[in-house]
């Protein structure tokens, strides 16, 4: 009886009402996604689920099989990329659903600073945080070669850039401007056009709720949240 | 303080992950290391070196063949999914296969060490009396080993719970199904929610002193009560 008790215990934690739905998202856009999902869990009382990591790693994991329903990634390349490659289930069509820009924030706020090889600089890994690729190309600028010698320190992905910089190991940081509104905004021309793409990996028929959720991401209230959040709408 | 749906989740998914892989790892570990401790040959020397490799190599080895393996189009994905209905990759059960291998020698090295200090000569009276085998092991060993057994379970559960880079790499973080609570903290971290953060730190930390005490304790009062 005790083990019967036991082993229904380790069945049933899991049991919930409705299946989640599951929404891989790009570090950089982690905490506006869950103030929208917040909003659709409260109208709709399904529940939703999100991972977030660098969109190169969440992309990997996608292709090796990782059960998400949506990607919200921070580029268009890896999500076309996505879309094109024909393992698993049948994915929908890419969407851009926001555009985002760089800051640097930390030391006197001057864009100059970029040129001082004294001061350390944290950015997010550019191998597979579109805005740590972003953050190179700006670093590549003549008017920063002096910068050259800096210590540069690569987080996993913008967050942990943030966070480098936030509890002081990094000087400066160039961040997506979601993250730190009150940083100096970096010219848009100085990098490729930071466009946020989202694709469904899974047929809408796959989840019930999957169609409603892309509804909402779509609707005016949503579009007035991510420019709130500091994003440029799509054109 | 009152604890949220996620972390609760993530403590649940950390017990259930931890449980099932000490049943298993008990279930596989028992035989092989009986076999391991009865042999007297050189080339099982190899085997044991596969078992200690999880000791030395970086999880992000066993993550990277892992994650390659498990993907869906792979054989085992294939199979796997023919089998259950379900994907393999990213799910409980991968991470369930992945701390078997990953804890395997913290279930097999004290096991092994003990059935070796088994004296041969009462397995052979046993053997002698008629015993099989399998009696010799059921009747004689197991009742000498009793302790390592409690000690082995002990160590492949706590190492379970502590695991972090294979998890990370071939669960994706994913809240309910492959989010443990070393993966959640991370993830508290890299968001600078430290608050709960600290929680979970805090509470892994009780957890394993707890755990680590009782056993360490016990084999000292034991070895107190031996010598007197």
């Amino acid at each position: 009886m005790r083990y019967l008790f036991v082993v229904m215990l380790l069945l049933c934690a899991p049991c919930d009402a409705a299946e989640p739905l599951r929404v891989a998202v790009a570090a950089n856009f982690r905490a506006t996604l869950e103030a929208i999902n917040r909003q659709f869990e409260h109208n709709t009382g399904q529940p939703v689920v999100v991972s977030s990591a660098s969109t190169g790693v969440l992309a990997n994991q996608i292709l090796h099989g990782a059960p998400f329903d949506i990607f919200f990634a921070a580029d268009r390349q890896t999500v076309f990329k996505l879309a094109a490659a024909d393992t698993g289930p049948r994915r929908g069509e890419p969407f851009c659903y926001a555009i985002g820009s760089l800051v640097l924030v930390g030391g006197d706020g001057r864009l100059a600073q970029l040129g001082d090889p004294g001061l350390s600089l944290a950015v997010a890994n550019p191998a597979t945080a579109p805005y740590g690729a972003a953050a190179m190309q700006v670093l590549a600028r003549p008017e920063f070669s002096q910068g050259g010698g800096r210590k540069l320190l690569r987080a996993a992905n913008v967050v942990q850039a943030y966070q480098f910089w936030h509890s002081g190991a990094a000087e400066l940081a160039l961040l997506p401007r979601a993250l730190a509104p009150a940083g100096t905004p970096v010219p848009g021309h100085w990098h490729l056009p930071l466009e946020q793409f989202a694709l469904t990996l899974r047929p809408q028929a796959a989840h019930p709720a999957l169609h409603s959720y892309l509804n909402w991401i779509r609707s005016d209230t949503v579009r007035a949240l991510i420019s709130e959040a500091g994003y440029r709408p799509c054109p | 303080m009152s604890l949220s749906t996620a972390e609760l989740d993530a403590i649940y998914l950390t017990l259930a992950l931890a449980a099932i892989t000490t049943v298993l790892l008990l279930i596989l570990g028992t035989p092989l290391a009986w076999w391991l401790a009865r042999q007297r040959a050189q080339w099982p020397a190899l085997i044991e070196a596969i078992v200690a490799m999880p000791l030395i190599l970086p999880p992000t080895v066993l993550g990277f063949y892992l994650l390659l393996l498990f993907a869906p189009d792979t054989a085992l994905g294939r199979a796997w999914e023919g089998l259950t209905g379900s994907q393999l990759a990213f799910s409980f059960s991968a991470l369930v296969i992945g701390s078997v291998i990953y804890s395997l020698p913290f279930v097999v090295q004290p096991l092994q060490a003990a059935f070796q200090r088994v004296p041969a000569r009462l397995l052979d009276t046993a053997a002698t009396l008629g015993a099989s085998p399998l009696d010799q092991f059921r009747s004689v060993a197991a009742p000498l080993c009793r302790r390592s057994f409690v000690t082995a379970a002990s160590l492949g559960f706590a190492h379970t719970v502590g695991e972090f880079g294979v998890v990370l790499m071939i669960g994706g973080n994913i809240p309910g199904e492959t989010q443990v609570l070393s993966i959640a903290l991370y993830d508290y971290v890299e968001s600078l929610r430290f608050a709960e953060a600290h929680r979970l730190a805090a509470g892994l930390v009780v957890f394993s002193l707890v755990l680590l005490f009782a056993l360490y304790r016990r084999d000292r009062r034991d070895s107190w009560r031996i010598r007197a």
